[in-house]
């Protein structure tokens, strides 16, 4: 068996998270390989200095303030209050918005069916229609922001993800991916194809 | 004094409720249950009290403002080391800490490997300096190592936990350990 995999195993077996049937494994190799023996001491050192590492010198008046310090600062603490979304008002008109782009985009349909000759028959011209639709609009600065919103709505419901919990800061942080090497991409993709068989 | 009593009580669920509801008490309760594992997570990565401080009390306040949108789909305390590690984090970034670790050069370590008994002064002594030389390997681990390690093995999350925490899967969680590891046992080596 390959050291490396014992390693990542030692790993694992030192937070709890090894399955018995890989600690056995780990077991057998250990006593056959005396590098790998070499390599769980050092780690478990490692594990043995990180618990005795102390976490600053706080006295335990610093523990008694400080739930009061954060509770002042929380009665003090005013919400600003939020500016009305723009386009809020706009929920309630959001039906006239709907019908709208679908009148327009049943026009457009329909016109680019319609051969022209006849287009000039019909008492009902759609032309005129979404001219008026849009002169409707160019009055209407709300029915204009409304037809902005409608789309971006429909696009932040198609890309956006609805069922995760909001954390403050995670907008502007994410753990970079790109701080792995590729060859460490590489690696880990092929150390989790390994452990999803085995 | 009654009302304090009560809310020592009161689960972690009822409190948030409570805070959402405009309650200090039941949100300074919630502080007294964590603030020891907060500060002592984000120490990690800072290393100085002042500095901690802040940012404690910055994420106590960031949870306090994002509490409405809380939907208690994690636990709180998930979430709050959530806040504690992108707060940290985004703190961090910001001084460009991680542009001006200083890497453990070759030519500092120590070209002897001696042994000593464990009651020995000069054995204390090596052992003080094990500990500060981890502390340093730690601080310079490339951060999303850094964090994980961090919450595993000083804080004692499981994987699944710190997956939460910090949004990826378990098998990378346990992946940054294994790398994480490695480095520290190659730059601790001269010390074993």
């Amino acid at each position: 068996m390959k050291c490396n995999k014992i390693e990542k195993w030692l790993s694992d077996l030192i937070d709890g998270e090894l399955s018995e049937k890989k600690k056995k494994e780990v077991e057998d190799h250990l006593q056959e390989c005396s590098l790998c023996r070499a390599y769980q001491e050092k780690l478990e050192r490692i594990q043995t200095t990180v618990k005795e590492v102390d976490f600053g010198r706080v006295g335990p008046d610093y523990w008694e303030e400080f739930p009061s310090r954060i509770r002042d600062r929380i009665t003090s603490f005013k919400p600003r209050h939020r500016k009305r979304r723009p386009f809020a008002w706009g929920w309630q008109w959001a039906w006239v918005g709907a019908a709208l782009i679908l009148v327009i985009f049943m026009g457009l349909y329909v016109m680019h069916l319609l051969p022209r000759a006849e287009q000039e028959v019909y008492a009902f011209s759609l032309e005129d229609s979404l001219e008026q639709v849009f002169q409707e609009i160019g009055e209407n600065e709300e029915l204009a922001d409304l037809f902005n919103m409608v789309l971006l709505a429909s696009i932040e419901e198609t890309l956006g993800e609805t069922d995760r919990e909001i954390v403050p800061g995670l907008e502007s942080f994410s753990f970079p991916e790109e701080e792995l090497t590729e060859e460490e991409l590489i690696q880990l993709d092929s150390e989790i194809k390994k452990e999803i068989k085995s | 004094m009654e009302v304090l009593k009560n809310m020592e009580e009161l689960p972690d669920d009822s409190l948030v409720h409570e805070a959402k509801r405009g309650s200090p008490d039941a949100f300074a309760e919630l502080v007294r249950r964590y603030q020891k594992k907060v500060y002592s997570t984000i120490f990690q990565f800072t290393g100085n009290h002042h500095d901690t401080d802040d940012l404690a009390q910055e994420t106590f306040m960031n949870a306090y403002k994002s509490l409405p949108k809380f939907r208690q789909k994690a636990n709180f305390y998930t979430w709050l080391y959530r806040i504690a590690v992108n707060t940290t984090m985004n703190f961090l970034r910001k001084k460009h800490r991680e542009k001006g670790r200083e890497e453990f050069a070759e030519n500092q370590l120590p070209s002897g490997e001696a042994k000593f008994s464990s009651s020995s002064p000069e054995y204390q002594s090596q052992k003080k300096e094990f500990k500060e030389k981890l502390k340093e390997a730690v601080d310079s681990l490339p951060l999303a190592y850094q964090a994980t390690f961090v919450l595993i093995a000083y804080q004692d999350l499981t994987h699944s936990q710190a997956a939460e925490v910090l949004r990826c899967s378990e098998k990378t969680v346990s992946w940054r350990m294994h790398k994480a590891r490695k480095i520290l046992q190659n730059k601790l080596n001269p010390y074993f």
